[in-house]
């Protein structure tokens, strides 16, 4: 593995033990520039691990907690009336950062959503009638809730597409719990040192781009976002559970991230595996369930298992 | 200024063009009005000033801002009073940002004889253009409230000398009555239905009694609909009284009679409902009443068994419903191969780390490190080695 990437795991395991899953999504998402959506109950260390994220690369960080009086103008800021000079002037939201964390994403209506999706997409703020770029690296962590839970506004899926992976956070293992107990409880966690700066981001997202991928590779890909739309071309007798398969989008970032996997493993070559490694974060939220799955209890991460069981490796 | 008009006038229009920084004083002995006020003209016109009680007068006032360096706006009411009832009929906002014009025009009826003062009250409120662009730039969640400057203009109540009726009267206006009856005969107790419907112009008609209190048979009676409808030329009312009347025996109506006046033709006039005579059949009242105390119905009712038995098959349907999505999510999972299974029949390494990575890539990340090792780069371990150790794990 590249040794700048050691050193910023070893960093981040200062302040964030276990969460493997979710430090690696975020790195990818980095490397990539894409976003990430994780779903989870609180207290897993999200906000730790960007505060962690943004110390180690010496970027800024900001938190906003979703809710449903929210306003768009909360996150992308507004125009200021000045009555003693008679003029507007432009106060900006916490959007202008560059790792943000969106806590609760879908406690907030959909006009905020998609307030911050657009932004997302753009990476740029219009305030009234002036327009701003934010400022790269720019990569949003959207929390949200199990949609079992009430009192939430489900993302729709156009809007879940924008998000370049979906991570589910689970609890530590008993290991990890209890090095968590034992760091947190004697504050033993060490400070954050910056470990990157914003040229070796650059250099690394540059360096993805020498990853080689075969054609086979690519073929295969593109089988396995096709078997989501029709899977019974492949053999496979799951139409009935899926409502509607991936997007383009997600080809495009299936491929990205399984080169940045392979970049994370120390390969300059994009192997199958490193498909494996991110292809449910990259579906998962991409494929609409049908009635009928739903009923049945059928996940999309079962869906996606299929479709790699079935199609056979290049 | 002092200026009389003159008690002769039915209509007065007075129009005052007062300048920001000068006071202008008006005396006008028709209304008693002194102005004070600045920035605007305005004029008040009346129909008149000597009416009988209930008879309408119509009071118009008109406001045009002179002054535009200023952004005006103007509240105008009557103050409330048991001398008399009003209603606004027109509050007429034209003009723009600095030449505002407003009209009010009121309906008034004077309800005592001799001197009533009508009280009016005229509000200014000033603002300036920044003030309104800043109450626009909130939205629903932030409302901005517009900031004024607030300023009573004082002004003189008008005067009216209200004459009693010449002759004693219930009504005030041009009406007209109709009645309706659909039978004159019935059974014992049955009811009759009676409609009075009284139309026209004037003080709204509204009766406590129509019938007179003084009668021998029984009278049921509803709230009376009212329509009113208040304009320029005075309140058309339909007022529809709906009754019934019932007795055990015959029995007579008398003579309904409502006095009237009409104020514009200085007449009296009478609306009659001439006497009805009403003819019951006599029936047997032991008829009207059951023999049993608890007589059996007429037919058998088995309207619960239908309703069991619906409530019976939707239970069964949402049980099967529920049900079978369990039985066949079970039957699902009991038809998948054990993922023991699938790794011992597997039959290469590329097949195994399918497996693996359908399976979970992070749990059996050592395994697909070996078997990648193994396809791509001819590592050491063997397939067989590998899949005995995956098949020792599952154990």
């Amino acid at each position: 593995m590249n040794p700048k990437l050691i050193q910023l795991k070893a960093e981040l395991s200062k302040a964030v033990i276990g969460q493997e899953n979710m430090i690696e999504a975020l790195i990818i998402g980095l490397l990539c520039e894409g976003h990430i959506l994780i779903e989870g109950v609180p207290g897993l260390a999200k906000t730790t691990t960007v505060n962690a994220l943004s110390k180690a690369l010496g970027l800024d960080s900001k938190r906003i907690q979703f809710t449903p009086d929210l306003l768009p103008s909360d996150i992308i800021g507004a125009q200021i009336y000045n009555p003693k000079e008679h003029t507007f002037s432009i106060k900006q939201g916490p959007i202008f950062t560059h790792l943000l964390l969106a806590d609760e994403i879908n406690r907030a209506p959909a006009k905020v959503q998609s307030a911050l999706l657009e932004v997302m997409q753009e990476r740029q703020v219009t305030i009234g009638e002036e327009s701003f770029k934010l400022e790269a690296p720019f990569l949003v962590m959207a929390t949200q809730n199990p949609i079992e839970q009430e009192g939430i506004y489900a993302l729709p899926e156009a809007q879940l597409d924008r998000f370049m992976m979906k991570i589910l956070v689970k609890h530590n293992s008993e290991e990890d719990e209890l090095a968590i107990m034992r760091k947190g409880a004697l504050k033993k966690f060490q400070p954050i040192e910056t470990v990157w700066s914003q040229e070796d981001l650059q250099t690394l997202q540059k360096e993805l781009d020498t990853v080689h991928i075969d054609e086979a590779i690519e073929r295969y890909m593109v089988q396995l976002i096709t078997a989501t739309r029709e899977p019974e071309r492949f053999g496979l007798n799951i139409g009935d559970n899926i409502m509607y398969g991936a997007s383009p989008r997600a080809s495009i970032d299936l491929y990205r991230a399984s080169r940045a996997k392979a970049l994370l493993r120390g390969h300059d070559f994009v192997t199958p595996a490193d498909i494996g490694y991110v292809i449910h974060s990259i579906l998962r939220h991409r494929i609409v369930l049908s009635y009928q799955a739903r009923a049945k209890g059928v996940t999309s991460d079962e869906i996606i298992s299929q479709i790699v069981e079935t199609l056979p490796l290049p | 200024m002092r200026q009389n008009l003159g008690n002769f006038l039915t209509t007065n229009k007075i129009i005052c063009s007062i300048k920001s920084n000068l006071l202008m004083l008006l005396f006008i002995p028709f209304f008693g009005l002194i102005l004070h006020a600045e920035d605007f003209s305005y004029s008040v016109t009346t129909s008149h000033h000597t009416p009988y009680i209930k008879e309408p007068i119509f009071l118009t006032l008109e406001i045009n801002q002179t002054n535009p360096q200023k952004v005006l706006f103007f509240n105008f009411d009557l103050v409330k009073s048991p001398s008399y009832s009003f209603q606004r009929v027109e509050a007429k906002e034209e003009g723009k940002h600095h030449y505002a014009h407003v009209k009010y025009s009121y309906l008034i009826y004077p309800l005592k004889a001799g001197r009533v003062e009508v009280a009016l009250k005229l509000q200014k409120r000033v603002t300036t253009d920044d003030s309104i662009a800043y109450s626009y730039s909130g939205d629903r969640d932030n409302v901005r409230d517009l900031v004024t400057t607030d300023s009573d203009i004082s002004l003189p109540n008008m005067l009216l000398e209200v004459k009693n009726l010449p002759v004693k009267a219930q009504l005030v206006g041009d009406f007209k009555l109709d009645y309706q009856i659909n039978s004159h005969q019935a059974q014992v107790y049955q009811a009759i239905p009676f409609e009075i419907t009284i139309t026209g112009k004037g003080y709204p008609p509204l009766l406590k009694n129509i019938i007179p209190k003084e009668h021998n048979f029984t009278l049921f009676k509803e709230k009376p609909t009212i329509k009113s409808h208040a304009s320029l030329r005075g309140t058309k009312n339909t007022i529809n009284y709906s009754m019934a009347l019932s007795h055990k025996e015959n029995f007579q109506l008398k003579e309904i009679k409502i006095d009237a006046f009409n104020p514009k033709t200085k007449k009296s006039y009478t609306l009659i409902v001439p006497k009805q005579d009403f003819k019951i059949e006599p029936i047997e009242v032991a008829t009207l009443i059951d023999k049993e105390d608890s007589p059996k119905p007429l037919r058998s009712d088995f309207e619960w068994v239908g309703n069991f038995f619906s409530y019976l098959i939707v239970f069964i349907a949402g049980y099967l419903t529920a049900n079978l999505l369990k039985w066949q999510k079970r039957s699902d999972s009991t038809e998948a191969t054990p993922l023991s299974k699938k790794i011992q029949h597997s039959k290469d390494e590329k097949e195994l780390l399918t497996l693996l990575i359908a399976t979970d890539s992070q749990r059996f990340k050592i395994e697909i490190e070996a078997l990648e090792q193994l396809i791509y780069n001819n590592g050491k371990s063997s397939f067989k080695t590998i899949q005995k150790k995956l098949l020792e794990e599952q154990k």
